[in-house]
């Protein structure tokens, strides 16, 4: 998939772990797990609001774009 | 945790369903039991016949209720009749194929039995049953071929010592019925890719 969610590296920067996350933004853990190991097939902005808020970032920080040769 | 309650139409097709299903597996078995007891010899199919029923007048006349006139006929009856009449050649020809329809049916009632169940437990579009779906369908074709071959063969036998007798048969709707259903499971198909975009957005 191009889109790569970097959830996990936010997660580190900011030193919480997954089920805090779950907790602060009520987002089930089973969820935020498809989320971290990009199995998810789309984001809803209030999804994409709500993460950025707690973890305070920008979506950019959340989402990166690599082409299909560059993952290669 | 959320419950989801499933609707009463549901359970109550669920119910009939389960009820149909224990019939016809009973109903099975007994054709079994039957089609054993005929091919081993035990019970032959002309063992129960009926005998005519008897009508003999015995006396006419005429009543004049009302400045009417009423004839009268006074009529003895005699009733032997019973519901089974069947030679043994054709019971033997035709317990079979009674049987055959009874298992594919029961086996049809099984499978949607299982459909059901798991739209009753709120798995509707899995991919369980799209293929409960299409092979409800492919027994239908199954359905209708013995069906059909079974009419011709009835028609050969009839047609051979009756003369008379032809069976005309409607089983054109079987295959409609499967078809509407293959086209089912393929909506079923559009509907799981849907339920699986939707579990995965988050």
């Amino acid at each position: 998939m191009a889109i790569i969610i970097n959830l996990d590296v936010m997660l580190a920067k900011r030193k919480m772990s997954l089920t805090e996350l779950s907790e602060k933004v009520e987002i089930t853990l089973s969820n935020l797990s498809i989320l971290k190991t990009g199995k998810a097939k789309a984001i809803r902005f209030s999804t994409l609001n709500i993460l950025c808020k707690v973890l305070e970032c920008q979506p950019s920080d959340l989402l990166e774009f690599q082409s299909d040769d560059s993952l290669n | 945790m959320e419950t989801k309650k499933t609707l009463l139409s549901i359970r109550i097709i669920y119910w009939v369903t389960g009820i149909s299903l224990w019939i016809a597996i009973m109903l099975s078995l007994l054709l079994i039991v039957s089609n054993t007891l005929l091919f081993s010899g035990i019970v032959k199919g002309n063992d129960i016949y009926s005998k005519n029923i008897h009508i003999k007048v015995s006396n006419t006349g005429h009543v004049h209720p009302d400045n009417l006139n009423l004839k009268l006929r006074w009529v003895n009856t005699t009733n032997y009749s019973n519901l089974i009449n069947f030679n043994n050649f054709f019971a033997k020809k035709a317990a079979p194929f009674l049987l055959i329809y009874f298992l594919i049916f029961t086996y049809l009632l099984w499978i949607f039995n299982k459909f059901i169940h798991n739209v009753k437990e709120g798995n509707t579009f899995t991919v369980q049953n799209i293929f409960l779906l299409k092979r409800i369908s492919y027994v239908l074709v199954g359905y209708w071929c013995v069906v059909f071959v079974s009419v011709q063969f009835a028609n050969y036998y009839f047609t051979n010592h009756l003369e008379t007798y032809k069976i005309f048969l409607s089983t054109e709707h079987l295959l409609w019925d499967a078809l509407f259903i293959w086209i089912i499971a393929h909506i079923f198909i559009s509907g799981l890719k849907l339920q699986q975009e939707k579990d995965l957005t988050i």
